[in-house]
């Protein structure tokens, strides 16, 4: 069955567009990355022109990450105080890789440094992530799991602005979760993504919060910067195409309920060995696509990211 | 007596026009119609059925190209940087039609020469001829053959040779062509150029618009994006929070309460 989109121009069958959406918002719901990262080529396969994918996905991820966050917000795995600072840490972010991404662009050979930092952030993030969860699941009911606080460093806990989270139950300085959250808007921005995928891992890791806890906080930021992009996208380059959106957000509103559910189900350390095996794969396709020769030498030009 | 001559010889000039005016006397004209003229995008469009059809001098072979208008787009060009293929510039390529249909009565190569198919732009070669790729500095061979073979995996750019039947009579031969419109083609106005081809030349062609439009709720939505963007991107984002909200709200009725843990 096929649908006409107003705005990219072009027929399409509704069954594969609402498809594409379930997969990304299961992967959404589970794990609380955008995956604008997997969609956007996703959707330029398809014959999508690539402007209308990146602004279409920003709209549809307001979707599922608003259903998500709701799933999650319910589940008591939301950290509203912890999640407003990383949204302003992460937008700061954003606008300082903005400006780092145009001086890399004036001297030339941008990309193939986007490309590395890819591989290199995803395959440091994703190994550690991988390796830390296996022995984690190897040690369970053997050793005692640490506590949040217990391996937090001495000179973090003697910054100012101490701040409890309880819904986290971690305690950190304001300026630990703005400054990680701004170094990820950042990398962010320089990868074109929306870096739930290292926001996660970096939650966890870095300010000790459970993983559940990590992803519906990550979930309830990424429904503000999504719907920013996504209002911007609509007002200065036309090129949000609602229909798209529509088919996309009701796969990805029911792939996100159900991956939130899945998620429930599964131990924190299960899903970040599941998350970490999603990051190492994407490194090993970005790593096999710098040294693979292309089928064609031109792809589009693609414009934003989320 | 004078008069009468004068008479008879305009009637004659007069036959003569007339039967000038018909498609099929006119043996060195060719004629085209096509079938719908406008092809209407609805909501539920899913491509369009063509039918292509006219006259052409007999013993002719016959070419129908669908063309349109011409694009301008750019590209991130991949590069070898050692080992490694990274993205090393933009390429602008213009100069080319944002669709190229070609149907040929037999084999294109044997239909016309090399020159006279540059001369049409009727194939991939005289595509690659005729595009202009900036910077110039570039490749240009390898710029312009990977242009045709991203656009030929899209579908927007194809040959089908034996795809249009031609049928000879005493008025000269009839051609006939059925089609399936790409649905990814977008709305725009396109060309439907027939040429009739013998000894590897064109001897007579003739075209026909075919405009593709977007009609309905499609054209509404259309619109309000464009003319009133402010509005269209509030809409968007409060559709995507409903909707995210609500299905969260069906999801938690009929999935029973999840305690948290």
């Amino acid at each position: 069955m096929a649908i006409f989109l107003p705005i990219a121009g072009i027929s399409i069958n509704i069954f594969l567009v609402m498809g594409a959406g379930a997969l990304v918002g299961f992967m959404s719901g589970m794990f609380g990355v955008g995956g604008g990262f997997l969609l956007t080529p996703i959707l330029i396969m398809m014959g999508i022109p690539p402007t209308v994918a990146a602004a279409s996905d920003s709209c549809q991820i307001v979707a599922a990450s608003s259903s998500g966050a709701a799933a999650h917000f319910r589940l008591g795995n939301v950290d509203v105080k912890l999640g407003l600072i990383l949204l302003l840490g992460g937008l700061t972010g954003g606008a300082v890789g903005v400006r780092i991404i145009k001086a890399l662009r004036a001297l030339g050979n941008a990309d193939f440094l986007i490309t590395v930092t890819y591989v290199v952030v995803l395959g440091s993030v994703g190994s550690y992530m991988f390796f830390e969860s296996l022995s984690a699941l190897r040690r369970r009911g053997t050793v005692p799991r640490k506590s949040g606080k217990a391996g937090k460093p001495g000179l973090l806990a003697r910054l100012p602005f101490q701040m409890d989270f309880p819904t986290a139950g971690v305690r950190h300085s304001i300026f630990v979760p703005f400054a990680l959250c701004m170094l990820v808007g950042i990398l962010a921005a320089i990868m074109g993504v929306g870096g739930g995928f290292i926001m996660v891992p970096m939650m966890v890791y870095l300010l000790r919060m459970p993983m559940h806890v990590a992803v519906g906080t990550d979930l309830f930021q990424i429904f503000f910067t999504c719907a920013g992009v996504t209002f911007m996208q609509a007002t200065t380059n036309h090129t949000v195409d609602l229909v798209l959106a529509i088919l996309l957000m009701v796969g990805s509103t029911i792939g996100a309920q159900v991956g939130a559910r899945v998620g429930k189900r599964l131990h924190g350390d299960q899903l970040k060995i599941l998350l970490a095996s999603i990051v190492l794969l994407v490194m090993v396709k970005m790593a096999w696509s710098l040294v693979a020769t292309p089928a064609t030498l031109l792809s589009y030009a693609k414009s934003g990211g989320h | 007596m004078k008069s009468r001559a004068t008479l008879l010889v305009g009637s004659l000039v007069l036959w003569a026009a007339v039967l000038a005016a018909q498609p099929g006397v006119a043996p060195a004209d060719a004629s085209v119609t096509v079938r719908p003229a406008v092809i209407s995008m609805d909501t539920f469009y899913a491509g369009a059925a063509v039918e292509v059809e006219g006259r052409v001098p007999a013993g002719c072979g016959v070419v129908v190209a669908v063309k349109g208008p011409a694009t301008e787009e750019t590209f991130n060009k991949k590069g070898r940087f050692g080992p490694i293929w990274a993205n090393a510039g933009k390429v602008r390529i213009s100069g080319v039609p944002s669709l190229h249909l070609a149907f040929a009565s037999g084999s294109l190569d044997g239909l016309l020469g090399r020159e006279e198919r540059d001369r049409y732009q009727l194939d991939r070669k005289a595509i690659e001829a005729q595009m202009v790729v900036e910077p110039a500095s570039l490749d240009q061979p390898e710029v312009r053959q990977n242009y045709v073979k991203l656009k030929s995996g899209q579908g927007v750019l194809r040959l089908e040779e034996g795809a249009v039947r031609v049928e000879e009579g005493p008025e000269g031969g009839r051609f006939r062509l059925s089609f399936r419109w790409p649905k990814v083609a977008p709305p725009a106005g396109y060309t439907v150029e027939v040429y009739a081809c013998r000894e590897g030349r064109v001897v007579a062609r003739a075209e026909t618009p075919l405009q593709v439009v977007k009609v309905g709720f499609p054209e509404k939505m259309a619109s309000m994006a464009r003319d009133r963007a402010v509005l269209y991107g509030i809409l968007c984002v409060l559709v995507a929070t409903l909707a995210g909200l609500g299905i969260d709200f069906v999801a938690s009725k009929l999935g029973g309460k999840v305690s948290a843990h």
